[in-house]
């Protein structure tokens, strides 16, 4: 890990980080996921650790609106996934 | 502010006709290899509907007729700069377009040049005449583009100020947008720039997002887009020419060798080192060849430039013989020395600056990044940090 040198940098060359990438996911009766498919293969959740929700940034046209869980899937493997209520779709959320 | 474009439409047709006056009649398409397929680069102005990027079997299906000439993409490169560096000889503030095309600005260089004619008259006799340049003047990027599109060839056109009547009869293909966006404005019944003047801000704006403003300011005669004048890049040039054509490597290493010592020893270049090289050489009948090296740590002697270069080319099968070769030292810095440090961060900061300056230019930009902290607060978690480029 390198030190902060505090030099400035460009708007324009600044990327994202952690975006979250659209994830097949079979989800029961309650929207709850089931299976969720990484890497070519689909694997089911065993448990969920956490779940919660966050509504934020209301004032553009296109609000977040997020339905999140932690699961553990195939031994023992987290997973954070979360169901975009806006888009209706299923994201992987990278740590 | 007071801006001049500077047009060669048909830029490599005009310079390849320049090379093979046969070419000047017929109707030519000029190809480039792109991965696995060929793709046109540009057509003689004869050849109406084939557009660049068409892929070029497609282009001859219409055009059976078409000679075909590959690019020479290094040659029109080259002769675009020193188009750039001419025009950079009478204003401070030349901004490079595409190939063929440059802004020039003309703000308080009347006192110096004491008419605007005299200017005009500068700018176009900085540009070979065989290439028939065009100048257009106005008071923003987009209308003196317009201006040079209408001017006749080897003269300059001012169009009428205010300058939105002049532009309302411009197709919107012409609009400096994405190529989609023409395409989207036809679907919608807005084929001139006329008819995008015509509509409120708004609706466009809402359609089309801050390009849609865009289109609607340059739709009403406003570009006050400020130009972006060209850095300069300091780079130094020797070459030599062969007596007979050669594709004998061991001829062109001795070439290489007296080109580096010639380079090396320059009183300019005493106490500088380049961190790029690059080669290049004329092949008759085909694309100029060119090849790039990269020195680590940046070259300032010339025996081991020369085993570089040679450890490069050993592996290296030439297109075709050689007619003159020449070698640009580019990327110039200043001593590198190694200096020890007693202190371990201090010896770290300097490895890693010199590491990132090699992959600058290896890559051509900055590929060493470091998260940096935007919204840690925020329960967006891709909110939270960004990667930003990396500055030792």
């Amino acid at each position: 890990m390198v030190k902060d040198t505090g030099a400035q940098g460009s708007s324009d060359a600044l990327r994202a980080l952690s975006l979250p990438v659209p994830l097949p996911v079979k989800a029961d009766g309650q929207g709850n996921p089931v299976t969720v498919q990484l890497k070519g293969r689909w694997l089911k959740v065993e448990s969920m650790a956490d779940r919660w929700r966050i509504d934020d940034e209301w004032w553009r046209s296109e609000p977040v609106s997020r339905l999140y869980y932690d699961c553990m899937v195939d031994q023992g493997l987290k997973v954070t996934v979360f169901h975009d209520l806006v888009a209706g779709q299923w994201f992987l959320q990278k740590a | 502010m007071h801006v001049a474009c500077v047009l060669v439409d048909h830029f490599p047709f005009r310079l390849e006709a320049a090379r093979n006056p046969k070419l000047v009649k017929s109707r030519v398409i000029i190809y480039q290899h792109v991965g696995s397929r060929r793709e046109v680069v540009d057509t003689s102005p004869s050849l109406t509907g084939v557009l660049p990027g068409t892929p070029l079997h497609e282009a001859q299906a219409n055009c059976k007729d078409a000679i075909l000439v590959e690019a020479d993409s290094v040659r029109y490169k080259r002769v675009h700069e020193h188009i750039l560096s001419r025009l950079g000889e009478w204003s401070p503030v030349v901004e490079p377009a595409q190939l063929g095309c440059a802004y020039v600005g003309l703000d308080g260089l009347e006192t110096t040049y004491g008419t605007e004619e005299r200017l005009i008259d500068a700018l176009l006799r900085s540009i070979p005449r065989v290439l028939e340049p065009r100048l257009g003047i106005s008071n923003g990027k987009f209308p003196a583009y317009a201006a040079a599109l209408k001017a006749t060839p080897g003269r300059a056109f001012k169009p009428p100020v205010p300058v939105k009547e002049f532009l309302s009869t411009f197709s919107v293909d012409y609009l400096p947008v994405p190529r989609e966006i023409p395409i989207r404005l036809h679907s919608f019944g807005l084929h001139t720039i006329g008819d995008l003047a015509a509509l409120p801000l708004g609706p466009l704006q809402a359609q089309f997002g801050p390009v849609g403003a865009k289109m609607w300011r340059l739709a009403q005669g406003i570009d006050d887009t400020p130009l972006a004048p060209l850095k300069p890049r300091e780079e130094v040039t020797e070459s030599l020419q062969f007596a007979i054509p050669t594709p004998v490597q061991g001829q062109i290493l001795i070439a290489v060798e007296s080109l580096l010592k010639r380079l090396l020893g320059r009183p300019d270049m005493r106490g500088r080192y380049a961190r790029v090289c690059t080669l290049a050489g004329n092949i008759q009948d085909k694309p100029t060849w060119t090849r790039r090296i990269h020195f680590r740590p940046p070259l300032g002697d010339p025996r081991r430039g020369y085993f570089v270069i040679r450890s490069v080319l050993e592996g290296v099968t030439l297109p075709g013989p050689l007619e003159d070769i020449s070698l640009t030292l580019g990327e110039l810095t200043g001593e590198s020395g190694k200096q020890g440090s007693l202190l371990a961060d201090v010896r770290q900061r300097e490895l890693i600056r010199e590491a990132v300056a090699q992959l600058k230019v290896a890559q051509g930009h900055n590929p060493i990044y470091q998260v940096r902290e935007v919204e840690p607060w925020s329960r967006i978690p891709e909110r939270r940090a960004v990667l930003m480029p990396y500055e030792p």
